[in-house]
């Protein structure tokens, strides 16, 4: 597959990274030295200087070959031509990434079509979306959702204390009895673990799961964490991320207040929200944020345009009483460094859009994925067994699935099973699959 | 960080990639019946396991870093002229194990000086090694092991831009190892037509496969003690001539111009056009001053050797009609000078190459517009684009360094009792991976009567010109081995 991505920022540099090891031939078109430089230096991709929206660039890339373009420069007008011209040359599926929700939400723009947009991403969007689902699960740090969000995917920090520390655990097997789960991985010390059988879970560790969504609170409660209802949240920062999360919640009847430090911005919220309540002030500005109840909320969600405003305010929020601090980072590699600080999530734009497109590309084979933010080794993917395959029909530990694979859930016509290595899969069966990223191409194979 | 298991390891897949080369020479060993076959299937069985052993380190399939992928192509180098050598000492070719390398890394590096003095006393089979090793060295070691080893893909730039010739490294397709494939493919299909044509010309399949290698690659090893002057044809020398040409220019522009069957692409680039233009130039010089000074009897004989020569020297090949050596002293000195500049960036030519050259020549001058008018935007522009300040200073410190090396190298070989032409025409001639020089290595003589010492300095030039002096150089700085 050919495939075009304008830009050689986070988001299409991380793409053009994924995409290559799967078997695209990347041509990247921009037109910043520095950012050309360092993707021709550390992919294995081809690059165009040039702007994305010019036919001069477009064609020294190999437009007329190209069978997906990914838009994903800086300027929404420069992805937005680019997808019109790409549309002309017979450039069959069109991805862009236009900020100005005037795009997205406008029908006569009708989602990007009328601009040759297959898939418009909006980015406040996407990352709002995520952000929604943290506060709504409190108890993780990440939460992929499968099966139409019937199998869920919960990465979490085991404290000191909890249940299950300090067992193998192979000693949990009369509790799996009744709540089957899986945990596919463990990050500690900056490493990705594949448990067995032996292995501990030590105070500290970042697990991962997979699990049916109504068995999550008993599972919570083994791990040392109390699932409960949320209902105060805080939203520090009312720009086009704040806005978007506070409408959805009043939508679910929480109790929402929303702080913002612009005085014309604050009118306008309280114009366009009618159950959330407005506060102006600064998001480390403690007193009025605590006499607002902050020590009570059950989630706070640093969301300004300013990632440093983000992360004090939830580090604050934290250390007053909050139960759940989200911050939205703009650098992706603070990501794995929150945690440590006391952050429960953070969330980066630049990875949401990643994964978004991601996911769209692989539309067809793979469903849904789920990327493990902290670490660029592993991912989690939903795939179907596709009629004929070697592995139908066959118990799991006899597929011959490659190291560093793990299938953490079978959707067999409608029932959802949390397999076991004698379980066995059938043709049309969609799996939920945690791999390594070195066995992702394998994997793929077999699938395909 | 530097993981030395990997490096290890890749440098073992590039062996394995070799030891399969080294089997080639066999059909030619059985058709003349030569006695070299045990030493060959030796070798390849010596080297294949060797590079498994290595490769087995660390077999995943990680991404390259920079610094391990300078490593990997100068130790790769280095070992593979360290096994490329066992046929040559294990078959008695040589007497010392010094002797052996030396010709080896000459024939990688496509340098074509040799210390064999009989050559046509030796079989087939080493005979067709000698010559089979120009053609590897000439595309490429690594650029081969990326053309056919799965593995060397991640990372795979980073290697390709270690051993490829030129200032920058541009891609034509979006993966280093499709790009490595069609490379080689130019490479064969052009290698492919000298066959054809010297086999029309009435040599023999083995010589002209042979020599084929050796233009190809522009090494210069010929199967003939008397070079390619044993034939004494002026078809061959016109055949070979133009092929040496074809190898020294670069092989995008051919796979360009291959693909679209436009020949324009030639006229469109600053160096081709700089390249066609001193060689030009040169032969035109050298006949008049030929036939000026009475050397041949006639304007055709004359234009014949000296095209033969300007050819060779300039693509660094230093194949021999003529022993120029013996030459009036302006064609005398203007083969000297052509030893530094050598062919074009992407070509199998060595020396400081065309594009260099030229560069340099426009960096001045725009200095000179800025001393005249200091306030004009005066930017140095190649072909269309303006070339970037990091690649005018990579240009003129790699000028620098080449210097550097050329004299500390010439004055080592001074120490050790070489006359001044002699010192100086050696390190230019294996520096520039050309092969004779001049004096007492000149076309006529070899470097044979060389001391282990002045041998050794030698083989250290041609690694380091084949490399273009960075990859080789900056391994001796500590500050590459700090962590």
């Amino acid at each position: 597959m050919k495939t075009i991505i304008i830009g050689a920022g986070e988001v299409g540099f991380h793409i053009a990274e994924r995409l290559s090891r799967e078997g695209h031939d990347i041509v990247i078109i921009e037109r910043d030295r520095a950012a050309r430089e360092r993707a021709a230096e550390q992919l294995d991709v081809m690059t165009v200087e040039g702007n994305g929206s010019s036919p001069k660039a477009l064609e020294e890339a190999g437009v007329r070959e190209a069978d997906l373009i990914i838009a994903v420069a800086d300027i929404d007008e420069v992805n937005i031509s680019a997808c019109i011209l790409a549309k002309e040359y017979g450039v069959a599926r069109r991805i862009a990434r236009v900020r100005d929700p005037d795009f997205s939400e406008n029908p006569f723009v009708d989602h990007g079509r009328r601009l040759g947009i297959d898939f418009l991403i909006n980015p406040n969007i996407v990352v709002a979306d995520e952000i929604l689902t943290l506060i709504k699960t409190p108890a993780a740090a990440e939460v992929g959702k499968f099966a139409e969000g019937r199998v869920l995917m919960l990465g979490l920090q085991i404290a000191e204390g909890a249940p299950i520390v300090d067992r193998p655990l192979r000693a949990l097997r009369a509790f799996h009895a009744t709540t089957p789960f899986l945990i596919v991985a463990i990050y500690r010390q900056g490493k990705l673990l594949i448990p067995d059988g032996q292995t501990l879970v030590q105070a500290g560790d970042h697990l991962y799961f997979i699990s049916k969504r109504e068995a999550i609170n008993p599972i919570l409660t083994l791990l040392g964490k109390k699932e409960s209802i949320v209902e105060r949240v805080f939203l520090i920062g009312g720009g086009r991320v704040g806005l978007r999360i506070a409408r959805q919640l009043e939508g679910e009847h929480f109790q929402t207040r929303l702080m913002e430090r612009n005085p014309e911005r604050c009118d306008e919220l309280s114009r366009l929200l009618s159950r959330t309540l407005i506060l102006r002030g600064d998001g480390t500005d403690m007193r009025s944020l605590i006499e607002e109840g902050i020590a009570d909320a059950d989630a706070v969600a640093a969301v300004t345009d300013d990632e440093g405003t983000n992360i004090l305010a939830a580090l604050l929020a934290k250390e007053h009483g909050a139960r759940k601090v989200v911050a939205l980072i703009k650098r992706p590699h603070l990501l794995h460094l929150l945690p440590h600080l006391g952050i429960d999530a953070a969330v980066s734009p630049r990875i949401c859009t990643a994964n978004v497109i991601l996911k769209y590309v692989r539309k067809g084979r793979v469903v849904s994925i789920f990327e493990i933010p902290e670490s660029e080794d592993a991912e989690t993917l939903e795939m179907v067994v596709p009629a004929g395959s070697r592995l139908a029909g066959k118990p799991i530990r006899e597929a011959g699935l490659p190291p560093g694979v793990i299938i953490g859930a079978v959707v067999h016509r409608d029932e959802i099973i949390i397999p076991r290595g004698a379980t066995i899969l059938h043709p049309d069966d969609r799996v939920v699959v945690f791999a390594l990223s070195p066995a992702i191409a394998q994997l793929e194979r077999l699938f395909a | 960080m530097l993981r030395l298991d990997l490096v290890i390891s890749r440098v073992g897949a590039i062996l394995v990639a070799l030891a399969a080369f080294m089997l080639t020479p066999i059909p030619f060993s059985l058709y003349y019946g030569a006695d070299d076959i045990r030493v060959l299937l030796l070798t390849a069985g010596l080297t294949a396991g060797a590079g498994l052993l290595m490769y087995r380190l660390h077999p995943g399939g990680e991404e390259i870093g920079h610094k391990e992928g300078i490593l990997i192509v100068t130790l790769g180098w280095v070992l593979a002229a360290g096994f490329g050598a066992l046929p040559f000492y294990l078959y008695g070719t040589f007497p010392t194990y010094t002797d052996a390398y030396f010709e080896a890394m000459s024939g990688l590096t496509t340098t074509g000086a040799s210390v064999l003095a009989d050559i046509e006393a030796q079989p087939a089979g080493i005979l067709f090694w000698r010559d089979l090793t120009h053609w590897i060295g000439g595309m490429g070691i690594v650029v081969l092991s990326l053309a056919v080893l799965p593995l060397l893909g991640a990372g795979g730039m980073q290697l390709y831009k270690a051993e490829v010739p030129g200032p920058t490294a541009d891609k034509l397709v979006p993966r280093v190892r499709e790009m490595a494939r069609r490379l080689y493919l130019v490479y064969a299909i052009i290698s492919a037509a000298e066959v054809l044509l010297l086999l029309a010309g009435g040599m023999s399949l083995f010589d002209a496969l042979t020599h084929m290698f050796g233009t190809m690659g522009t090494g210069g090893f010929s199967p003939r003690n008397a070079s390619v002057g044993a034939y004494d044809s002026a078809y061959v020398d016109v055949v070979i001539s133009v092929f040496m040409f074809i190898a020294g220019a670069n092989f995008l522009l051919h796979y360009h111009a291959m693909r679209r069957g436009d020949f324009s692409v030639y006229a469109r680039d600053e160096e081709f056009k700089f390249y066609a233009g001193l060689v030009g130039f040169f032969i035109l010089t050298v006949t008049a001053n030929l036939v000026l000074n009475r050397v041949y009897p006639g304007l055709l004989s004359a234009l014949r050797y000296a095209m033969f020569s300007v050819v060779s020297i300039t693509t660094t090949t230093g194949f021999v009609t003529a022993d120029f050596a013996k030459w009036p002293s302006y064609a005398h000195y203007v083969l000297l000078f052509l030893m530094f500049v050598g062919g074009c960036a992407g070509s199998t030519g060595g020396a400081v190459k065309c594009v260099r050259v030229w560069l340099l020549l426009k960096i001045a001058y725009a200095q000179l517009f800025r001393i005249v008018h200091p306030k004009a935007v005066r930017n140095v522009w190649y072909n269309g684009k303006i070339v970037p300040p990091e690649v005018v200073q990579g240009i003129q410190s790699m000028f620098v360094l080449y210097l550097s090396v050329f004299i500390l190298a010439s004055l080592a070989l001074a120490w050790l009792g070489q006359d001044v032409i002699t010192a100086v025409s050696a390190v230019a001639a294996t520096l520039g991976n050309i092969g004779p020089g001049l004096g007492a290595v000149g076309p006529a003589d070899n470097y044979a009567h060389f001391s282990l010492a002045a041998k050794w300095i030698a083989t250290f030039c041609m690694l380091v010109g084949r490399l273009e002096v960075y990859s080789v150089i900056v391994l001796l700085a500590p500050e590459f081995w700090r962590k």
